[in-house]
């Protein structure tokens, strides 16, 4: 009987310890530093969040709390001579790379193609043309993959890239997203814009609460919720809580 | 199941964790390694020829870059066999570029260190590579170095790793590298008199004529510096310290007690000294570099200054790597074909290798820096 209860009690223990932290309250205190950084850096591209999102009709506190994790881990990961390598390799023998991230929010080239090939398919809508997709060239040469490292390196266009996953991600998953409540949504899409927005729902799902988030990629420390994160950065900017002035 | 079992079902469980990140870490590294080799056959047919170095079709690159020009191959890839492109490094071991790279070939993978081919093996053997052996300093935070200084002003005392550094009231920068013992900050100490400012290392402190925040420290930590307006390095009085001149030339104060410059003002958008006490300033709007005040490397317009500089001791000439480009001080320009640029020293010459992949071939190339 005794036993029994030393290991209900050690099973909630070891459960507890492997559990995720999905719902860490003070992200702002866990960061520290790192969020600091990324609230400099979210200040900076506000007013081109702000332009992109009223031409089509977005919310620009949401896009900025999805992009915010991304804010955090960009000082991080920087690697002037891989990344720089892979960006030459890239750009002359196409996508037989591994696949790297790019510029302030960590997009990469094959995530770049997809939004560009989705515009294309859907140029009927107005957000395309509005964002200028409708002049981008999708076939795979040099000339186009170069282009497409100018405009991921280029901030304006990775908010333009935002503008358009968040567009794109409501067009794919539209019954999905119905139900949801307004803060569910943004969770969908944070999830959606960090595992891989053109997924399919369920698996969008599946990773809603898996804990893959971490600042560096050596990084031994907990992981984290990459929508929780988000989702926490939303509550603090709605509620007045972001520094607006760093 | 008895419950001894299950007990230590979980503890095993819980030990394997630790071990099991590692491993995750390792089987992430190979799996990108593969999607990035086995990928490559296929998108290669939608390439143009004219780009694909390892098409049938003769290549010729957009830029007319010849790797021969500027080195010898390292090996030559064999029929049907690819780099692994996101998997090669090159170091420099004794002043001499080591190469290595993973390439595969039917699904196998093979190494090729020296120009010497290894292998088979059934997953791309990244962990040989030197790039994953680098560890935590693989990755750095971007030209900044912060650390929280409160913990080390003690009862108004400057205390680091047991000594202490003279009063200090507060700090406006602070970093401190506790496994090599080194420490740069710009300190305050403010009395009855008045303020003092120093910029404060583990060499001493040295006393600054007004207060600045902009440290610099090099990358091995081994060298800081501040960098102070020249209206206000030369002020003799209180009044001409608080004179304000737009554009004002600039000094550069080290811990090691040199003083460089003045310098013309650069509208910089990054700062960096290197390890050899050389000032760096990348201009993103003039696309340009400027070494020790001096504009000494033009990089392309639509480069964005997020690469790296590669200075010569002397601080006289350099090269400027960025999106896979390098770009000389003499004018040499190298596009889209370099790789994993570094500096050696062969007969008192210092010299820049990078990797460049051409017709079917890895060539280690070298250029005088």
């Amino acid at each position: 009987m005794f036993a029994k209860k030393i290991c209900k009690a050690f099973l909630a223990i070891v459960l507890l310890l492997n559990c995720c932290i999905a719902n860490a309250k003070n992200y702002r205190k866990l960061f520290d530093r790192h969020y600091q950084k990324a609230e400099t850096s979210a200040a900076a591209i506000r007013p081109l969040l702000q332009k992109y999102s009223r031409l089509c009709g977005e919310d620009a506190k949401q896009m900025e709390a999805v992009i915010f994790p991304e804010l955090m881990r960009y000082n991080q990961l920087f690697d002037a001579v891989e990344t720089g390598s892979l960006m030459g390799l890239y750009s002359r023998l196409g996508s037989d790379y591994a696949d790297f991230s790019i510029g302030r929010f960590q997009m990469k080239p094959s995530f770049a193609l997809s939004i560009e090939e989705f515009a294309k398919q859907h140029n009927s809508e107005a957000w395309v043309k509005a964002l200028g997709f409708n002049d981008v060239a999708t076939e795979d040469n040099y000339e186009n993959r170069s282009a497409r490292i100018d405009r991921l390196n280029d901030t304006e266009w990775q908010v333009k890239y935002l503008v358009a996953v968040f567009k794109s991600i409501r067009l794919k998953h539209t019954d999905a997203l119905k139900p949801l409540s307004a803060e569910k949504k943004l969770a969908f899409i944070a999830t959606a814009y960090n595992c891989g927005w053109d997924k399919d729902a369920e698996t969008v799902k599946r990773f809603s609460n898996k804990c893959f988030y971490c600042i560096a990629r050596w990084d031994s420390r907990a992981r984290y919720n990459f929508a929780d994160i988000a989702v926490h950065r939303y509550r603090e900017i709605v509620r007045g809580k972001a520094f607006s002035n760093v | 199941m008895k419950p001894i079992t299950i007990l230590c079902a979980i503890l095993l469980l819980a030990a394997q964790s630790s071990h099991a990140q590692f491993f995750n870490k390792l089987k992430q590294k190979a799996q990108q390694a593969v999607s990035g080799a086995v990928s490559g056959s296929q998108s290669n047919q939608q390439t143009s020829s004219n780009n694909n170095d390892d098409s049938n079709a003769p290549s010729s690159s957009p830029t007319g870059f010849d790797a021969s020009k500027y080195g010898k191959p390292a090996f030559a890839l064999e029929q049907g066999e690819r780099v692994v492109y996101g998997e090669a490094t090159l170091s420099i071991v004794n002043n001499q570029a080591v190469v290595k790279v993973v390439t595969s070939k039917d699904r196998q993978y093979y190494l090729y260190e020296g120009g010497v081919r290894k292998g088979p093996f059934n997953t791309p053997p990244v962990d040989k590579l030197d790039s994953w052996k680098a560890g935590n300093g693989y990755y750095f935070d971007r030209d900044s170095k912060e650390t929280d200084w409160q913990p080390y002003v003690v009862k108004g005392q400057l205390m680091v790793d047991g000594k202490s550094y003279g009063a200090m009231t507060t700090m406006t920068k602070f970093y401190h590298n506790k496994a090599k013992r080194k420490f740069y900050g710009i300190g305050m100490q403010v009395g009855m008199q008045g303020y003092n400012t120093y910029l404060v290392s583990d060499k001493g402190n040295r006393k600054l004529s007004f207060p600045t925040d902009q440290l610099i420290i090099s990358d091995n930590d081994e060298l800081g510096g501040v960098m102070i307006n020249a209206t206000q390095y030369n002020a003799k009085t209180t009044e001409d310290a608080y004179k304000i001149v737009t554009n004002d030339d600039f000094y550069v104060l080290l811990t090691n007690g040199k003083t460089l410059g003045p310098f013309a003002a650069v509208q910089a958008d990054r700062t960096i000294l290197d390890n050899n006490g050389n000032l760096i300033q990348v201009s993103t709007g003039r696309k340009a570099v400027f070494l020790n005040g001096k504009q000494t490397i033009s990089f392309g317009n639509n480069m964005n200054g997020d690469g790296k500089a590669f200075v010569s001791s002397t601080g006289k000439s350099g090269a400027w790597f960025e999106r896979g480009s390098l770009f000389f001080s003499d004018g040499t320009q190298v596009i889209d074909y370099a790789i994993q640029p570094a500096i050696s020293t062969e007969n008192g010459k210092e010299i820049l290798n990078w990797l460049s992949i051409q017709n079917k071939q890895v060539y280690v190339c070298k250029k005088d820096l």
